[in-house]
């Protein structure tokens, strides 16, 4: 089931989504992936690409998540940039890119 | 032998009996009718095509006729199918061309087809994709009379495995004032009768021209996608933009992208690769031509603008 607010995805754990996403770029901030499940095609600026990247390198929790896509971009992490990468990951979530670790018992 | 090379009462009885039978690049069609009107309008239009042997083996088999019990009124059908009822007899050349776009479109899924038309110089091809009304059909007209070859007034195809475009020439469908454009702007362009009154509006089609239906299994080498886009009295600006923009903007112009899934994803990345992309904002037609034809004699002098 897809996070719909903030405030989960700030709570959860987040991992890639398989089968592995396709990807193209041309080296202009921006970068095309195909979703080989949806069969959809994504257009994503520097950002969502950086968090899909540090994703497929395996699940990671909301606050390492932010923490690294920071450390790249070089700028530190406040409050409005957690809450833009949170409104991301449920964008993200939204069209299935990436997904929520369930944990197991 | 072509078209126009058959008697017009060898055309009718043709159409009437065994059915007649021509190329349209990769593809061929075959029409039966026992509509004068209808033979006649597609020997005009299609007069420079190549015909097919009788005994081939089509992709499409078209039927015009009269509907029984509204005799006023014409169907048409493809493989048996209609595509079109209770039609207007005085519009039946207009959707037959639509007819005949649907078989181009629709069917031939072991090609990779884009919403486009193309044209080509020294073995270099312009794709401009668009939609009804961005201008692309009346820039294709104008371009193939300053010296490019039509490949397709209407889709850019190309076969998984190659990157290469493979013409399809047929008749350029032009809509209410660009066919008084196309008049004023090559008065020698041949034109058929006009047909006021479909959905489109008033449409006309150009005949391609003779060497461009000769030359129908010369491939060409896509180079460059431009984005038309016609804006009454707008001066003409051609910008860059992005590949991944660009892909996305193809993708939303292709017939069967998703049909292909992932491979064809793998070919529209690699079409956007071979290509420069542009968007061109035009309100005249010379300009726009003088546009493109100088970006494409720049990159051609350009050793560098060679590479992918």
């Amino acid at each position: 089931m897809a996070v719909t607010e903030e405030s989960q995805a700030r709570r959860a754990r987040w991992r890639s989504v398989s089968p592995p996403l396709v990807w193209r770029s041309w080296g202009e901030d921006e970068y095309v992936v195909y979703h080989p499940d949806s069969g959809d095609t994504h257009l994503l600026n520097g950002v969502s690409a950086e968090v899909l990247w540090r994703l497929e390198s395996g699940p990671t929790g909301f606050r390492d998540l932010t923490g690294q896509v920071a450390g790249v971009m070089g700028i530190p992490v406040d409050t409005q940039f957690e809450t833009s990468i949170a409104k991301l990951l449920v964008y993200l979530d939204s069209v299935g890119l990436v997904e929520v670790q369930r944990e197991t018992t | 032998m072509r078209l126009r090379e058959i008697p017009e009462v060898g055309l009718l009885a043709r159409c009437r009996q065994e059915g007649l039978a021509w190329h349209i690049g990769p593809f061929s069609v075959r029409l039966k009718t026992r509509l004068r009107e209808v033979a006649n309008g597609v020997a005009l239009l299609y007069a420079e095509f190549p015909l097919a042997e009788q005994d081939t083996i089509v992709d499409a088999e078209i039927h015009v006729e009269r509907e029984a019990v509204r005799p006023g009124k014409v169907r048409i059908r493809v493989d048996g199918i209609d595509q079109y009822k209770g039609l207007r007899r005085s519009l039946t050349i207009p959707l037959l061309e639509w007819t005949m776009n649907v078989c181009v479109f629709q069917r031939p899924h072991e090609y990779f087809m884009l919403h486009a038309a193309v044209v080509e110089r020294n073995g270099r091809a312009v794709l401009l994709p668009g939609r009804a009304g961005s201008g692309k059909s009346t820039l294709c007209a104008g371009l193939i009379h300053r010296g490019w070859r039509l490949l397709s007034d209407e889709v850019a195809l190309i076969r998984p495995g190659h990157g290469d475009l493979l013409p399809v020439p047929r008749p350029v469908s032009l809509k209410d004032k660009s066919i008084g454009v196309i008049r004023r702007f090559a008065p020698d362009a041949i034109l058929g009768p006009e047909w006021p009154g479909t959905a489109k509006g008033t449409v006309a089609h150009m005949l391609p021209p003779a060497v461009s239906v000769a030359r129908a299994h010369d491939v060409a080498t896509p180079r460059w996608i431009v984005f038309p886009s016609f804006s009454v009295n707008a001066p003409t600006s051609l910008e860059s933009i992005k590949k991944g923009t660009a892909l996305m903007r193809a993708a939303d112009n292709s017939f069967n992208y998703s049909v292909h899934g992932e491979r064809g994803f793998m070919m529209l990345s690699d079409l956007i690769d071979r290509c420069e992309c542009y968007e061109l904002t035009f309100g005249n037609l010379d300009d726009a031509i003088e546009t493109i034809d100088e970006f494409s004699t720049v990159a051609g002098k350009s050793p560098t603008a060679e590479r992918p």
